[in-house]
This record gives structure tokens, sequence and C-alpha cells, in this order.
């Protein structure tokens, strides 16, 4: 299966799935999981050439008319794909987006299916910019479940979910595998959550634990950031509530919390995305600097890697040859290999343009030793397999010791706040506590 | 919270108005000569006579004394008397824009008539034959300017055919038909211009929309083509193109004054010639002052168009 003609996105798949069986489909990110899991709908951009044979129930995807496929899609294959915020319409509520999906089933069908996934009724009448990642995702996975198909292609469905939530919507999903009797793919690299389940294993690359981070000792530490009293109120959600907050230079604060409780609106608020109602967010030299729950969509396409990276460096009016040269020394320090500089940053994958958006954020706060910097991570971990979350979080560590800086971690990734954080907060509600 | 919009919108186009009608007032002045140098050619007018018909109109004053008289008067609802005509400016002003108006809304109805279909087509079937005829078609008339245009289909039409060609009613008729018949040539001429670039806005924002992540996941979903069209790609592709009516509309009232005059259509474009050659300062300011209120309507429209069609305007603005 290939791209265009130079790059090779997915060689010698082998893959059969049973009906009613589970298998599961890992690797590192840029292996290529979702390219197999859109071709098996037939569902690849028109540039790409997929050569072999996919079967299923029988019928051959590969090369099938445009009408034959869309007979199959839905009832017989139905996919729960990788970005929620992307996979549905902006311009539509979430209800009439899973009344598509549910093709002429009763309106209770619909909210039957939000209350199985935790969500209320009213979310029906809300249009997915309304709702968080986490809760956008279980939408997702609901208007696929809504098509009854046979088999469910699950691109990592829990990624964007807390951890209570993730337990809760695996069982969900195995309830109703047991309910339905659909056979199901997961791609994911998250080997954690296959325990018991995938009958059958497929790998592409290899796996790698995540090895815990030396916490270092920082000689002085100075405050880069406080926050006092910050307050802010959507038109229906307060999603913050005098939130009060001290960060000193070393520091690496996690703040966890469930999907929908104001992590990312308080990292907008602090960063200055969003302006908060009420409350003062004060640093002592650079604003700090954010890097969003979906860093890839925050990367123009168009651009090639370097431009991007060093984009704060022409603003400040910086030269080409040296703009290119500090972006190579970042996208290495990120650990992106070389021959990346010269492409777009559209052909990236999900995890390479992660690392970009990462190396732009340092390189913006690099300008200057002795000034602290904050670095804001909104889950921009979470599209990351482990072995690259590892070498992010240990260059994260290391940079600390060259470098004045503060990390706030949105996540709700239960092992990264045991292994990296320093300080550990909870938010609930707009509210945050120890 | 859409009151407080209009409102702040209303103050824009007022302040917008003062400026652009400065502006006017400023190049008229700074143009050497008035209205009555060309007077003072006749050998029967005396001096002194010119000398008074200056001060009655005020013409001896500076321009920005003479621009705080006008825009004093003007908020009294009066547009002073054009010096050309010799009548009220207020008078003058209805059946022209009324013709004006007439032709605007006729071209933009038919530049839209056509480019909805054919960018919807060209859209889907990107790279296809069709397509590309609808991409060259747009790419001449782009490169022919609207005058030259419009000069040609003159010529053409009145060496070939017995349509009529100037003017807006054929002698001693006053029919609907006769109008209409009178107004097609120009309002053809206007489309053509707007054409191609509603064509390939709209090619280019059903491809992308048609395109588009969320497309592809309803697709995996089982969704019918038809619904995924109407439901998924269209509202997406439609919000460039409203932002466009709005400019379309006050682009199109522009370019309508030029072509007014090539084909001798009693508008506010031969009017505006007429003022500008004479240096009637009270007169030009009005065709100018219409053109920007109209492109303050139309953006206001699609606006309004837009809070309307995309929840994501709406919550900003709330």
């Amino acid at each position: 299966m290939s791209f265009g003609c130079t790059r090779f996105a997915l060689c010698n798949l082998d893959l059969s799935i049973n009906a009613g069986e589970t298998v599961a489909l890992i690797g590192p990110s840029g292996s290529g999981k979702s390219t197999a899991a859109w071709a098996i709908q037939g569902l690849l951009p028109q540039n790409a050439q997929v050569t072999g044979s996919i079967r299923l129930c029988g019928e051959e995807v590969v090369n099938a008319p445009e009408k034959t496929l869309a007979r199959l899609r839905g009832h017989l294959v139905s996919m729960v794909p990788q970005d929620p915020v992307a996979a549905l319409s902006p311009v539509l509520t979430i209800g009439r987006q899973m009344q598509e999906a549910a093709k002429g089933q009763p309106r209770q069908a619909i909210v039957d299916m939000l209350s199985r996934l935790g969500l209320p009724p009213e979310f029906c009448h809300r249009y997915p910019h309304q709702v968080s990642g986490g809760q956008l995702q279980r939408i997702v996975l609901g208007q696929a479940l809504l098509c009854k198909p046979q088999i469910l292609l699950a691109d990592e469905p829990a990624a964007a979910l807390d951890s209570t939530t993730r337990t809760a919507i695996i069982q969900f999903i195995k309830d109703l595998q047991c309910e339905l009797g659909f056979a199901l793919l997961l791609v994911t690299h998250d080997t954690q959550i296959l325990e018991g389940w995938a009958a059958k294993i497929v790998e592409i690359g290899e796996a790698v634990s995540l090895p815990k981070v030396q916490s270092t000792n920082q000689s002085f530490p100075v405050e880069t950031l406080r926050v006092s009293h910050l307050s802010k109120t959507y038109p229906r959600v307060k999603a913050l509530e005098s939130i009060n907050l001290q960060l000193k230079t070393g520091a690496r604060l996690v703040i966890s919390g469930e999907s929908g409780s104001g992590k990312s609106t308080l990292a907008k608020c602090l960063a200055g995305w969003e302006t908060a109602d009420s409350g003062t967010v004060e640093f002592s030299s650079r604003k700090p600097q954010l890097i969003p729950q979906n860093p890839g969509e925050s990367l123009n396409p168009f651009w090639e890697t370097w431009e991007v990276v060093a984009e704060s460096l022409r603003i400040q009016g910086n030269s080409k040859p040296d703009r290119k040269k500090q972006a190579l020394l970042w996208m290495d320090r990120v650990g992106l290999p070389n021959h990346l500089t010269s492409r777009k940053c559209g052909t990236c994958s999900g995890g390479e343009r992660a690392r970009l958006a990462i190396a732009r954020a340092l390189l913006a706060c690099q300008c200057d030793q002795q000034t602290p910097a904050t670095l804001i991570f909104d889950e921009s971990f979470s599209s990351l397999d482990l072995n690259l979350r590892a070498q992010i979080l240990n260059l994260l560590a290391q940079l600390q010791q060259h470098w004045p800086l503060a990390y706030i971690v949105m996540a709700h990734d239960e092992q990264l706040s045991q292994n990296f954080a320093s300080q550990r907060l909870t938010m609930q509600q707009g509210r945050l506590s120890a | 919270m859409i009151v407080r919009r209009l409102l702040r919108r209303l103050l824009h186009t007022i302040l917008l108005l003062i400026v652009v009608s400065a502006v006017w007032f400023a190049l008229l002045a700074a143009s050497p000569g008035d209205y009555f140098d060309l007077q003072r050619l006749d050998p029967r007018v005396s001096p002194e006579t010119i000398q008074k018909l200056r001060v009655d109109y005020g013409l001896n004053k500076t321009w920005p004394i003479r621009y705080l008289d006008w825009l004093r008067s003007v908020t009294h609802g009066d547009m002073r008397v054009s010096i050309v005509y010799n009548q009220p400016v207020t008078q003058l002003l209805p059946p022209r824009v009324a013709n004006t108006l007439l032709l605007t809304v006729a071209g933009t109805l038919l530049a839209w008539a056509f480019a909805i279909p054919a960018g919807l087509w060209a859209g889907v079937k990107q790279n296809t034959s069709i397509d590309r005829l609808f991409t060259l078609v747009a790419a001449v008339l782009i490169a022919i300017p609207e005058l030259l245009l419009g000069i040609l289909l003159v010529y053409w039409v009145a060496t070939n055919t017995h349509w009529p060609v100037g003017g807006m009613h054929s002698t001693r008729t006053n029919s609907f038909t006769d109008v209409l018949q009178h107004l097609l040539l120009p309002a053809i001429v206007l489309a053509a211009g707007l054409f191609p670039v509603l064509f390939q806005h709209l090619r280019t924002s059903v491809a992308e929309a048609s395109s588009a992540p969320f497309v592809r996941s309803a697709k995996s979903l089982g969704i019918p083509p038809h619904r995924i069209w109407l439901r998924y790609v269209l509202p997406v592709a439609a919000n460039p193109m409203i932002s466009l009516l709005g400019l379309s509309i006050g682009g199109l009232w522009s370019s309508s004054l030029l072509i007014e005059v090539i084909f001798g259509w009693p508008g506010l474009g031969p009017l505006f010639v007429e003022a500008v050659m004479a240096k009637d300062t009270y007169l030009v300011l009005t065709p100018v002052i219409c053109s920007a209120v109209v492109l303050a309507i139309g953006n206001l429209l699609a606006d309004l168009f837009l809070l309307w069609n995309d929840p994501r305007i709406r919550t900003t603005a709330a």
C-alpha cells in the first residue's frame, strides 16, 4: 500500500478476523495502523494505491466500485476514527449527526446510546465545539455502534479519555460486543487496555514500556507563574471557578481530571488564547507556550516542517539559514529524523506532528537561558505511543536541567502523573484540588 | 445580542461614509478649476456675475468649511443642489438609484444562477472534461475586462441582430418586456464579471468540504451519498459563499456604474461621469455614498446569513 509513488505507508499486512472475534492491531505511531483501518473500508485518499486483497464477508474491497463500497459501509463495517474533533461536522448538532448514523431508528435509540455512554440527553442539542474532546470520542463511538455493524473498526477509541471513563467505555464496548456479536478490530498503541481482551494481537513495529523519569533538583527555583482567582464562564457552562496556582521553575505540575472538567479552558486562559472573565495570570517574563490538544491541527499542512518549527524566529526577523539551523537543532532534540526537514507538515504522521508542535514551542521559549518560561501541554501526549512519549518526557526533563523551565501537563493518564509529576492536582467541575 | 451587533455595524457604516465623503471632497477640491471656470470662456457672462455665482454656491470658501456645511445640511436630509442640473440632488436621485438597483440585482441573480450549478458540478466532478470546460470559461471571462466585453457585445449585437443595445426604453413604448429586453445585455456583461469569481470559490469550497475528515467519517458510517451532500458538504461549503455574497453586491454596484455608461442605461453611472466632468461636487458625492451604503448593506446581510448558518459564529458572537 503506498501514497503517490514514494512512500510506503504499510507493507505486507496479513490479517483475518472471524465473526465476533477481537483482534488488536498495535504498533508505534507512523507505522500505518490507521491506514490499514481506512483501507478496509475503501476510504483511502484517491492518490493511494492499494495492492493485494481485502475481503469483507466474501466481498472484495480493493478496487471495488464506490457503489459496492457504499453498500458495505455502515451495516457491515463501521469505524470509530482516531480524531473525534475532525470526525464530526462543525455545523450540525450532535443529535442530528447521530440520527444520520442511526438511519431511521427512533430518537429514543439515540438517547439510550448517549446515556449508555454516560452522556446526558441534552447533548443532542449541542454542537461539537461545545463539548470536550473526551466526550466527542464517546459520541463518535456511539455513532459507529448505532450502525449495528458486523465489524467495528476502532482507531484508538479510548485515547482521549480519562482513566475512569476509559475503563467504563472499554467495558461498554465489551458488553455491547457480547450483546450484538460484532467482530472488533482495535487499533491502538496502548497495550494496557488489551489485557484479558484481544484474542489475537497483530503487531507492526515494537512497543516499549515507559521508563521512569529521574526528577532533578533545580538549585534556585524562581517563580514563573502566579494565577489568582481565575474564573471563566461559557454561555451554558461554568468552565473555571476561582483558580489559584503558583509555579516555580523546575516544577512539573500534572493536572488530571475527567473530560469536560475545564482542563483545556484553564490551559487556554493561562496561555492567553482565551480571556478569563475575572482573576489574574502573572508570568515572570515570557507568556506560557501552549501545546494544544490536537497538536497536529496547529501546524500549517502546506509548510515545510522546519518553517513551522522556526516560525517564532521569522517574526523576530532572523535570517533563513539561521532559522533552518535552529529548527534542525530542535527537531533533532525532540527525536525527529533529519530527512523530515524538507517534508510538508501535512505528510507527517500524528506522532511526528505532535513532536513538531513541541519543538516549535520549545524553540519559542529558548531564546534566552536566563529568563524562566512555562510550557503547557494539553493532552499533547495522548496521541503518542509509549516509546515516543518516553523520549519526549526524558527530553523535557533534560531541558529542565539546562533551562529555567516549568511544565503544566493536562492529562488523564495516571501513569504519566506518577512517573513525571513533581506536583499533582485534580480538576473537577472547574475547581482545582490537591 | 444581534441588536448590539447591528448597532455597532451601523456606527461603522456612518464613520465609513464620513471618511469616504471627506476624501472625495478633498480630491475634487485638489483638482484645478471648478464649474464656473468653463462659464468664464463665454464672453456674454461678466466676471462679476461669475464671482457672484461662486459666492452664491459657496465655492469661494475652502473645502473643509464647505464639507462641514454639506455635512450639516445632510443631517437635515438636504443633499444640496446640483449646479449642472440646477435641481436638488434629492430629486435627481430616486429614479437613477432605482434603475441602477434593477441592473445590479439582475446581474447578481444571473451570475449566481449560472455559478451555483456550474461550481457544484465542477467541485464534485473535479478534473473531468466538464470541470475543465467550466474552468476555461471562467479563466477567459476573468481575463477580459468588462469594459471591453461590453463594447464588443454592443458591436456584435448591433451589427448582427435587431436586439436593442442602448438605453432603457424603445421610443414611445414603456412596457415591462421592453425594459427586460434592454436590461439583458448590460446584465449579461455584469454577470460575466462576477461569474468567474463565484464559480472558482464555489468549486474550491465544495472540493474542500467534500474531502474533509468528517465527510470520510460519515461515509464510513454508511450514510447514503445524497444525505452526505445535503447535510455534511453543502452547509460547510456555503460559508465562504455567504461572505462573498456581501462583497459581490457591493462590487457589482460599482462595476454597474461603468457598464451603464457603455449601454446608456439611465442609472447613476452616466450621472456620475457627468458630475465628475463638470466638477459638480455635491452630485459626485451621491453615487459614491450610495455605493458605500450598498456595500455595507451587502456585508450586513452576509453577516446575518453567516450567523444563521454557522453555530460556531453564533457562539463567538454570544
